[in-house]
């Protein structure tokens, strides 16, 4: 169960700062994400969220065997990481 | 602004610090001689309630909102960083939280975990718990500052 999630959410931050920086990069996804679910955030927390499930999902019958506390570091490290990503994408736009 | 929207404003801060204080609490017990699984339960539980709570009212307000009304006017002001930095940065991070917020309460609240036995666990979930603190910080503070640019 921890494995899962914590794979999972690995994952899901992985995919939240991919899809922020190639949404802002290139405008027809940002509408995209805007036409099919209402508003690109929308569209962006509803898809993290199906990226979550899905993957919890195969990972509860993956039983992946890894020490949890080694994936909780590196949880932890992806979440700096794809916080200082994000801060210098933005930053790095803001003055283009 | 309607008042639903204020509601919603003044909501998502409140339930945020909530959480912080919530997640904030967590980290003596897992770290500390003291550990009670059954608090550490109830802190993530309510921690993972209040960021949702946060999550919706704050998606409501920037959704209906602020793009709309508040993005213009700092965009025309003085700090229009707050907005292309601050806000774009706030409102992507932002969506980490629940789910860090998800495995925290998945490994206090799962039955096979070993949480009371696992020390080298408990300084995992402790450094976890210190990264949602700190980015809930972050994302507060980013909020004072485009409050400040928008007036």
């Amino acid at each position: 169960m921890i494995n899962a999630t914590v794979l999972s959410a690995i994952i899901t931050i992985i995919y939240i700062t991919a899809i922020t920086v190639a949404a802002d990069l290139y405008p027809p996804l940002k509408e995209f994400l805007a036409n099919v679910f209402s508003h690109h955030w929308i569209g962006k927390s509803i898809t993290a969220i199906l990226i979550f499930a899905i993957f919890t999902g195969l990972f509860l019958v993956l039983k992946p065997k890894t020490k949890p506390s080694f994936l909780l570091n590196l949880l932890t490290a992806v979440s700096i990481l794809a916080t200082l990503v994000i801060l210098t994408f933005f930053t790095w736009e803001s003055s283009r | 602004m309607s008042l639903v929207l204020k509601l919603a404003l003044i909501g998502h801060v409140l339930s945020g610090l909530l959480a912080l204080i919530f997640y904030y609490a967590m980290i003596p017990n897992l770290i500390g001689k003291n550990l009670q699984p059954n608090f550490l339960k109830r802190l993530s539980l309510a921690g993972l309630v209040t960021l949702l709570f946060s999550w919706i009212l704050a998606g409501y307000y920037y959704t209906q909102y602020y793009g709309q009304s508040v993005k213009p006017i700092i965009k025309s002001g003085q700090l229009p960083w707050a907005h292309s930095i601050l806000m774009e940065t706030k409102e992507h991070i932002f969506l980490f939280l629940p789910f860090l917020g998800l495995v925290l309460a998945a490994a206090c609240l799962s039955s096979k975990s070993d949480i009371d036995k696992d020390e080298t666990l408990r300084k995992a979930l402790a450094k976890l718990a210190f990264v949602v603190v700190a980015l809930g910080t972050a994302v507060t503070i980013f909020g004072v500052v485009i409050s400040g640019a928008a007036k």
